[in-house]
């Protein structure tokens, strides 16, 4: 109860103070609910491309480079490879500019798919969250993404129209956090079609096996090896990229955005706890005279350390809960305007609340140490001369 | 009751850093239930003997017993354990915890002591109707007059039943009339309950309800006289 009346007691100070650490959390809680965002888009990615050795065609202005049925039968030879995923990829909408699950549309073949979701696991699996698969020989239908389908307003049983064709909605699938969130699922003639007529060169040579991306499925732990094999058997001018690298790369994002997490977090530290400190030394000061009488009556330095101490921790602490609110409320804003985007971009973790609330608490503490220990090791004389 | 003397200092000396000697060789004793006075002018070292008394500062060397006790042989973490339960403390002004209402501030050498808090709060009412203050239990120091502000303090130093009472100018910031009405108070107490005090002052009014009086002249303590 003395703990909140002091600190109602220099309300204005106690405010700034608060607020000043509320800034810091604030900071810290919306870096940290995007970065949650990200790492779990890059989990996501992982748990995706765990068993698949992504190879994309370099592309290049004519295009020579697309994959044809000689590279998936050599693929296929190559030992240790079991499965090799197929797809046609094209950008949905080449005018969207930057987005941050990138939509694409692509052709698959369906056997071709539900075997290679067979064998890269349960973590990797696209589930429909509504509707159905197309069956074999259906054209002009799509399934999409979570992403994509928030972003373009459509749902089942509505027409999709991309890249001047027009497709029938048929399947939504759950969210990943990943990739394919971005994805519109169609049948690969219908994707081949779409791929052909945008290269007269290619329709005039007549090559109409072709693929943009394949994925070869291997066991894990066996990536690296077997990228190095396909590496070598397929011609110049494909990607190769395996799982390991994916990770590593993966890796390299998220302990980037860590550090930018700790980063904000250390100017958080900074600046709340130069508040704190300055606080509860003004605080030390202007309660000179008092700590000076409550140790003549008998108070021990812990009973003296243990006030201001809870003084400070208090004031981490309702700074981190005004901070974490402000921020659950920007996050609630700021997605929702992101939702009409096609995705959020926060995700606030049970594990940053309370990282955060823990953070400031400590912080507060941290800050309140020093001026406790100066008050708690006043001289009682020198103490009650003050005014 | 022993006969003893319930305080005995002997030949206290207090240097300061810039070698003034704020006691040079004081000594006094006081007896059980006696209200003492120390006067004399300031820099006399009446100041610092009431600290030394009070176990908030040390002498550079001689003795005090209090209660039986050598209080000066006794290590600097145990001095606050000997303030919470032998002592008790009124100063000229400003004694309370401004945040804490009379009641609380009464409480807090029994919570100190660890007691129960609906123990404490019965034991400080009891006290502040003791000292006529049981309509004024939950009023800030900043709501009551001087008077009754160094009244919840006199019930704040008795509270926790303490051998002394250690008073310094208690009456110097009142006027005239809650001063006499402070003095009556612990004359009262005094009688009451055999409660010993030791008062520095200046104001002769005080010097009137004193058993004895010592007198301080450049930090040693001359003969006491009755008051």
């Amino acid at each position: 109860m003395e703990i909140l009346r002091n600190l109602y007691r220099r309300r204005l100070r106690t405010g700034l103070t608060v607020l000043g650490i509320a800034v810091g959390i604030l900071a810290f809680t919306v870096m940290g609910a995007m970065a949650e965002k990200f790492n779990r888009l890059i989990d996501g990615g992982e748990a995706y491309f765990a068993r698949r050795i992504a190879i994309h065609s370099t592309g290049g202005l004519l295009r020579f480079n697309l994959l044809g049925t000689e590279e998936i039968e050599v693929m296929k030879r190559t030992p240790g490879v079991r499965h090799v995923e197929t797809q046609i990829m094209m950008a949905l909408d080449e005018t969207a500019g930057f987005e941050l699950a990138p939509r694409f549309l692509v052709g698959i073949d369906l056997p071709n798919f539900a075997r290679a979701q067979l064998i890269a696991g349960d973590a990797a699996r696209l589930r429909l969250a509504r509707g159905s698969w197309w069956r074999p020989g259906d054209r002009g239908v799509a399934v999409l993404g979570s992403a994509a389908a928030h972003k373009m307003k459509l749902d089942v049983g509505d027409t999709l129209t991309a890249r001047g064709a027009e497709f029938r909605v048929v399947g939504i699938l759950q969210e990943t956090l990943s990739v394919p969130d971005g994805w519109a699922l169609i049948p690969q003639e219908d994707a081949r079609t779409l791929l052909i007529s945008d290269a007269a060169l290619l329709r005039e040579m007549g090559l109409d096996q072709v693929w943009t991306n394949a994925y070869a499925l291997v066991d894990p732990g066996m990536g690296e090896e077997i990228t190095d094999v396909l590496a070598r058997s397929l011609r110049k001018g494909y990607l190769l990229h395996s799982p390991e690298q994916l990770t590593r790369a993966a890796g390299t994002a998220s302990n980037l955005l860590n550090t930018a997490i700790l980063g904000s977090g250390a100017i958080a530290v900074v600046v709340g706890a130069l508040a704190v400190i300055n606080t509860m030394f003004f605080a030390v000061g202007e309660r000179t005279r008092e700590i000076g009488i409550k140790k003549a009556i008998g108070a021990g330095r812990r009973a003296i350390l243990g006030e201001f101490l809870a003084e400070s921790v208090l004031i981490g602490l309702l700074g981190g809960i005004l901070g974490l609110g402000i921020a659950a409320v920007l996050i609630t804003v700021l997605n929702g305007y992101a939702a009409t985007e096609g995705t959020p971009v926060f995700l606030l973790t049970p594990r940053l609340v309370f990282g955060a609330l823990g953070f400031a608490t400590l912080l507060g503490g941290a800050a309140g140490a020093l001026p406790a220990w100066r008050a708690a090791n006043l001289d009682p004389v020198e103490a009650l001369r003050a005014i | 009751m022993s006969t003893q003397p319930l305080v005995v200092a002997e030949a206290l000396v207090k240097v300061y850093p810039m070698g003034v000697r704020a006691l040079d060789g004081a000594s006094l004793t006081v007896s059980r239930g006696e209200i003492v006075g120390i006067m004399g002018r300031s820099g006399s070292g009446k100041s610092t003997l009431l600290h030394i008394l009070g176990c908030l500062d040390r002498p550079d060397s001689g003795r005090v017993c209090i209660d039986g006790v050598e209080v000066t042989r006794l290590s600097d973490a145990a001095l606050p354990s000997v303030r919470l339960r032998r002592l008790g403390f009124v100063f000229q002004a400003h004694n309370l915890v401004p945040t804490l209402t009379a009641l609380e501030n009464v409480a807090l050498p029994l919570r100190y002591l660890r007691l129960r808090p609906a123990n404490a709060y019965q034991q400080a009412r009891a006290m502040l109707e003791a000292v006529g203050l049981g309509d004024r239990l939950h009023h800030l120091p900043g709501q009551l007059s001087g008077g009754q502000q160094q009244r919840v303090a006199i019930a704040r130093a008795l509270v926790n039943d303490p051998a002394l009472v250690l008073a310094d100018e208690p009456t110097g910031a009142l006027d005239s009339q809650s001063a006499r009405a402070l003095l009556r108070l612990m004359r009262r107490l005094s009688q009451e309950r055999g409660q010993t005090f030791v008062v520095v002052t200046h104001d002769p009014a005080v010097g009137q309800v004193c058993d004895r009086i010592y007198r301080m002249e450049d930090g040693r303590v001359l003969a006491s006289a009755a008051g």
